[in-house]
């Protein structure tokens, strides 16, 4: 029991001391102050972060504006999906389909 | 002493004044959104070092300039300006207490056509804010989205598709937007309905604040409410839920007003307060937004005649550095004090007293 808790204890030190390997900060600093060091703070304290931002938040998810850089790997991501899609519906001459899945591709490059 | 003599302060004036007669303004002063983004590749202010600060700041006003040749903005660095000069922009609402303190090196860039300013190296690399008169917080959202957008061709803001965009502070993360109304609001202050008001404000997540924000307090009648949540709503759902509150918050102070005025003794309560203006040399900050708070009430109430843009316009001009500033000189507090009397006597004294004696009889 008491080895338990030595090991419970240990192991919320090692957490506390864990560093941001890109700019240094501590989990422990983040505790204090409220704050973190870095944008990779954010992944590499995640496990650690998320219920604090589910707390003070109540989501977890961004909904909302991106950054241009991101618009573009989202529109790829989607057009890849509708090219395979074509292609089965394709190989199953499903013509109805093809129209279908061609036109929503053609309304998403239209979109810029 | 003379002060202010590299900067065209009183250009900055005349070009930030977002308080007239317009949506609300006898209610809300104004509107503001605020978004904060940070550059791929360094770590936040807080973790930065001098060198870094230095060149993140040259990197992020040349993308500002290269980008918004032809718009017309004012670039001030944070290590030119004088005390007072900060202090004024503070008192603008233009810059933010944490801009004015030591630290790093700091800049902001105002584009007194969109009512937007750029603070640079504050708590995040860029605080984007825009402010507009009355209610209207979506067109100061429309503001700072479109130059937001246009940064985000230039620079590369920290993001991440769970999380959004990434803050200094865990509180901002996601849209990085916070949105806030400055509301006068004296009725429910005399009728005592503030308390259950507020706490059911807060319940809902709405922030209340003083007159210059966070961690201020409040003075005069005047408050400030604002959003708190960011991860996992829109902006313009975080903006129209706002929006829907204040409008309450509206309702609710122009219900406690009608009941001003059936009631006699509130009426003359408030004729007295602004009698008062009569019998002294100086006033300070704090009873001058009382003053002023009576006056807006009792204009709503058809006992004077003054327009509420000038009332509001007031509020700021009231302030210490806008006293000095005007003065063009550093003056005591006793000094301020005396030319804040001058300034309120000479600006409403006249028609305000000729209506009052009317009230009176």
């Amino acid at each position: 029991m008491n080895k338990k808790l030595i090991k419970q204890e240990n192991t919320l030190r090692d957490i506390d001391l864990k560093k941001c390997p890109f700019c240094g900060y501590s989990y422990k600093e983040f505790k204090e102050y409220g704050f973190l060091g870095c944008p990779y703070c954010y992944k590499y304290f995640s496990p650690f972060i998320e219920n604090y931002l589910l707390k003070i938040h109540g989501r977890l998810v961004h909904k909302g504006k991106y950054p241009s850089s991101f618009k573009k790997v989202k529109k790829n991501k989607k057009l890849m999906e509708l090219e395979k899609k074509l292609e089965s519906a394709i190989r199953n001459k499903d013509y109805r389909r093809i129209k279908e899945v061609k036109s929503k591709i053609r309304r998403l490059n239209e979109t810029s | 002493m003379k002060l202010l003599k590299s900067l065209n302060f009183r250009n900055i004036e005349r070009n930030t004044r977002w308080f007239s007669s317009n949506v609300y303004s006898d209610i809300i002063i104004s509107s503001r959104v605020r978004i904060a983004r940070n550059i791929e590749g360094f770590p936040f202010p807080l973790q930065m070092s001098e060198k870094q600060a230095e060149l993140l700041l040259e990197r992020i006003i040349d993308a500002i300039f290269s980008k918004f040749k032809s718009r017309k903005k004012i670039l001030l660095y944070s290590e030119k300006l004088s005390y007072i000069e900060k202090q004024f922009l503070l008192e603008r609402h233009i810059v933010s207490k944490e801009f004015v303190e030591d630290g790093l090196p700091k800049a902001v860039v105002i584009f007194p056509e969109e009512k937007v300013s750029i603070m640079i190296n504050e708590e995040d690399h860029l605080r984007i804010q825009g402010i507009q008169e009355g209610l209207n917080l979506m067109k100061a959202w429309k503001k700072v989205d479109e130059i937001d957008s246009l940064l985000d061709e230039k620079l590369k803001f920290s993001f991440s598709s769970k999380f959004g965009y990434l803050t200094s502070c865990p509180t901002n993360v996601g849209t990085g937007l916070r949105a806030s109304v400055l509301a006068h609001i004296p009725a429910i202050f005399i009728t005592s309905k503030n308390e259950m008001l507020f706490s059911a404000l807060e319940k809902i997540g709405i922030m209340i604040r003083g007159f210059y924000g966070e961690g201020s307090e409040k003075i005069g009648n005047i408050l400030q409410f604002s959003t708190s949540e960011t991860l996992g709503k829109s902006e313009e759902e975080i903006i129209s839920e706002l929006e829907s509150v204040v409008k309450l918050i509206i309702m609710e102070e122009r219900r406690e007003r009608e009941r001003i005025k059936k009631s006699r003794k509130l009426r003359e309560r408030i004729v007295k307060e602004i009698e008062k203006i009569k019998r002294i040399d100086k006033i300070n900050t704090e009873d001058s937004f009382s003053f002023l708070s009576f006056l807006a009430l009792a204009k709503d109430l058809n006992i004077v005649s003054v327009r509420m843009e000038k009332i509001n316009k007031l509020f700021f001009e009231v302030l210490p550095a806008h006293i000095q500033l005007k003065e063009g000189e550093i003056l005591t507090e006793e000094e301020r004090d005396f030319k804040r009397c001058e300034l309120l006597k000479r600006q409403l004294g006249e028609i305000c007293l000729k209506d009052l004696q009317r009230e009176l009889n």
